[in-house]
């Protein structure tokens, strides 16, 4: 399983504002200018507080939303080619699957969906299954699973497809010690498959024990980006923890900066034109 | 490319509602021709449930009719009326509606009966039934006493396929009103039916209009054999006994067919 | 297209595994033959109410059914469902033909169900069934894939109780939308045009309704709709409602997700 492009996704000031209202008219701003570069066969971090935009980023990625400026790529295709998202597998965050399906019909369905060959599905499904740890559930109807199973069956159809490229928004979420515990371990499986994982999430010691390469976004953008190792020693060898904090803190502490001077040379000026009136 | 692709399919969208507003407006046009229900669906919001609500309708109405105190207070004819005029909004093809309501109000309200047969023979619903017309000349006549409007719905009926063979001697009796019933006059008008009785009927037929000519010339001869008694001016007699011989001859002429009893009128 | 039929069995299934619809199916039957127990308090005319009940219901029941269209897609848009979905090779356009293909199938069955159980009871009641009552059935398919597309187009845009209240409105009100072509009658000119061009657009379901016609040509002599109209009018609504869904289409595909 190889890829041919070294850099599974990037994007080019990659940018995306919501228009609200009943008029549209209402803008809000989620992704500014986002340049990103995922390399290839690495587990990719990507972390940042509520609102920094990183499920926006993960949607545009996928098609399911769409950019405001800017383009991007994966695996080395444009994102408006549907086809490309065969090669890839993705996990929404809290996700939800069909109700009236059981978890191995869905699986085939889904399997039926990134046509797997017919003869490969019924392996397919019980492989993934058996790597999430629910094989025992394949009857089950998904209506009757708890939170930490959806979840599980949500990691289990992001791989159905034995994708390229894995797509997790927040892979965490919802999981006992036993799921974080075998999650990490999928991760780490993919990885040596040379596959590439690129996931969301807050729960930064996890990220930090498993991300090669991380990007912390704040507010739309990206505030720090490199090999993780790298970033932690540069910063004097603290931990991820404290790393993200100081350096989420640093931005909105240049963003409120900024803010005030924006906000006091407008009254300056403001106060200067009446002067000049009078 | 797909941004073209959207442009182009937009245009599309316009072409096709403009195709499909062409298309609905080419279907109403056509659809008053097709049927009478057609011509006549209701514009009022009852989400296409009309023909079902026509029904609860007609059963309540049913209901409200056989309470007895209510139809003996002084209003109830028009209520009727408005409840009947509700109902055929919603269905305007409702017959029974029609008939047994303008039978309901006859008597009381024989004007708002002949308005509900009206509106019936405005649907178009007359095409196929005859009982319509039929019913408002016979209200015209039994309850109005108007014989010109009596004859004009019994013209209708006649001109509709399907119509009974009395429709004759009920547009003769209205004639006969018009005329006051005066017997001379009478007897000549069923005469000249008589007279022009064909087809394979034609026996039962002229045996029915003999009887009632005999009861009018009987009349007749009664009248003026008094009036000739009485009559001292030369050309008034002279009058009379024309008549009198007009009134034999016709009298003479059915006897053949006589003495068969006048068929009964149907019950409205 | 076997993405498409993937879905649309999805759909179907989703709600045709309810208990409660074949309940209710049966407690729609029973309604139909109880109509038969009304004919003294109808004056005689229970045949005729067991017909316009039958139909009635039937009507109900397809448009009640392919109303879930604007409940599915919004619930899909907020539970996430569609979400996944559409993060595999499966189009925008794949998802919504197959979800309106899935609703129509799931109100064919439920049309074909009640008009067997209908059938039943006409013959029970010796009510003499001709061909002709196809005529209805086919103006209600047709109304059928109308609102079927009017669904898919609301549940497009709108979340999930808004479009189904905008989807019955159109049920509701394009029964009767030969008002303002009456009114346009009344009209010269352009005030005549503009009202007639109106009328076209919106879905005119009054139009392929053939069940009074069927029901009075049963029980009178007058005549009902020719299979030429009937066929007209489908073609209509076939019309109407692939524009409609190529709208729903074009506004689904620029929407964020």
């Amino acid at each position: 399983m190889g890829n041919d492009t070294v850099n599974v996704i990037e994007t080019q000031d990659l940018s995306k504002v919501y228009n609200g209202g009943w008029f549209r008219r209402a803008k809000a701003p989620s992704l500014d200018k986002l340049n990103l570069t995922v390399p290839a066969g690495k587990i990719f971090g990507f972390l940042g507080p509520n609102g920094a935009g990183k499920s926006t980023t993960i949607k545009i990625l996928l098609g399911l939303v769409f950019p405001s400026s800017g383009s991007a790529t994966i695996l080395g295709q444009p994102i408006t080619n549907d086809e490309i998202r065969s090669r890839i597998g993705y996990l929404p965050e809290n996700p939800a699957f069909p109700t009236h399906l059981r978890a191995g019909e869905f699986l085939r369905q889904m399997a039926k969906v990134h046509k797997v060959a017919g003869d490969e599905i019924e392996s397919r499904v019980k492989s993934c299954l058996n790597l999430v740890g629910i094989a025992d559930r394949a009857d089950s109807a998904i209506k009757e699973f708890s939170r930490g199973m959806l979840q599980r069956l949500g990691i289990a159809q992001a791989l159905v497809n034995q994708p390229e490229l894995v797509i997790l928004d927040e892979p965490l979420n919802g999981l006992d010690p036993y799921g974080r515990r075998d999650l990490k371990r999928i991760f780490l499986d993919l990885k040596a498959q040379k596959r590439t994982v690129f996931f969301s999430s807050h729960i930064l010691s996890d990220a930090e024990d498993l991300c090669d390469h991380l990007t912390i976004m704040n507010k739309g953008q990206r505030i720090a980006d490199g090999d993780t190792k790298h970033l932690l020693a540069e910063a004097g060898g603290m931990n991820l923890e404290d790393y993200f904090f100081q350096k989420v803190d640093e931005d909105n502490r240049r963003r409120f900066g900024a803010e005030m001077a924006a906000a006091s040379s407008q009254s300056i000026r403001r106060e200067a034109s009446e002067s000049a009136a009078n | 490319m797909k941004q073209q692709t959207n442009s182009a399919m937009w245009v599309l969208v316009l072409i096709g509602f403009a195709a499909t507003s062409w298309v609905a407006n080419h279907i109403y046009d056509w659809k008053n021709n097709v049927s009478p229900y057609q011509a006549n669906v209701p514009t009022q919001f009852y989400a296409g449930m009309d023909k079902f609500l026509s029904n609860v309708s007609w059963m309540t109405l049913v209901q409200w009719q056989a309470d007895d105190l209510r139809m003996k207070s002084a209003d109830a004819g028009e209520k009727l009326y408005q409840k009947l005029n509700a109902l055929t909004n919603l269905d305007p093809l409702f017959i029974d509606a029609y008939l047994d309501g303008a039978l309901s109000l006859a008597a009381s309200h024989p004007d708002q009966a002949v308005k509900l047969l009206e509106k019936a023979m405005r649907t178009g619903a007359t095409e196929s039934n005859w009982k319509i017309p039929f019913y408002a000349g016979q209200i015209r006549l039994m309850n109005s006493k108007d014989p010109d409007a009596a004859i004009n719905y019994l013209e209708m009926a006649r001109k509709i396929p399907d119509v009974p063979n009395y429709i004759e001697s009920t547009i003769l009796r209205a004639r006969c009103l018009k005329v006051n019933d005066e017997p001379v006059e009478s007897a000549k008008i069923w005469y000249e039916y008589y007279a022009h009785i064909e087809g394979p009927d034609a026996h039962s037929l002229r045996a029915t209009a003999a009887a009632q000519i005999t009861e009018y010339t009987d009349a007749a001869l009664a009248d003026l054999d008094t009036q000739l008694k009485a009559a001292t001016d030369a050309d008034k007699r002279a009058k009379l006994e024309a008549d009198k011989a007009a009134v034999m001859k016709i009298s003479k002429d059915v006897t053949g067919d006589a003495p068969v009893a006048p068929t009964s009128q149907p019950a409205i | 297209m076997e993405n498409i039929m993937a879905i649309a069995r999805s759909t179907y299934w989703r709600h045709a595994k309810s208990k409660s619809l074949y309940v209710l199916w049966i407690l729609l039957i029973i309604l139909i033959a109880s109509a038969a127990r009304y004919d003294i308090l109808s004056l005689g005319r229970s045949k005729v109410l067991i017909v316009d009940l039958g139909l009635a219901l039937t009507a109900l029941v397809a448009a009640g059914s392919v109303m879930v269209l604007g409940m599915e897609v919004p619930r899909e848009l907020r539970q996430r469902i569609a979400e996944n979905l559409l993060s595999k090779p499966v189009g925008r356009d794949q998802y919504l033909i197959g979800k309106f293909v899935g609703a129509f199938l799931f109100s064919l069955g439920n049309v074909v169900f009640i008009s067997v159980g209908f059938i039943i009871v006409m013959l029970m009641s010796d009510i003499h069934i001709t061909d002709q009552f196809l005529l209805p059935l086919i103006g209600i398919l047709g109304m059928t894939l109308i609102l079927a597309a009017t669904a898919a187009f609301f549940g497009t845009f709108l979340s999930e109780v808004p479009a189904v209240i905008a989807t019955f409105l159109v049920f509701w009100l394009g029964h009767s939308t030969q008002a303002i072509a009456h009114m346009a009658d009344r009209m010269n000119g352009a005030g005549h045009l503009v009202l007639r061009a109106i009328y076209g657009l919106l879905p005119n379901l009054n139009l392929l309704n053939t069940r009074g016609d069927f029901s009075q040509s049963m029980f009178s002599s007058a005549r009902g709709v020719p299979w030429s109209y009937a066929g007209l009018s489908v073609a209509y609504a076939v019309l109407y409602a692939t524009v409609m869904f190529v709208t729903a289409m074009l506004v689904f595909r620029r929407r964020d997700l």
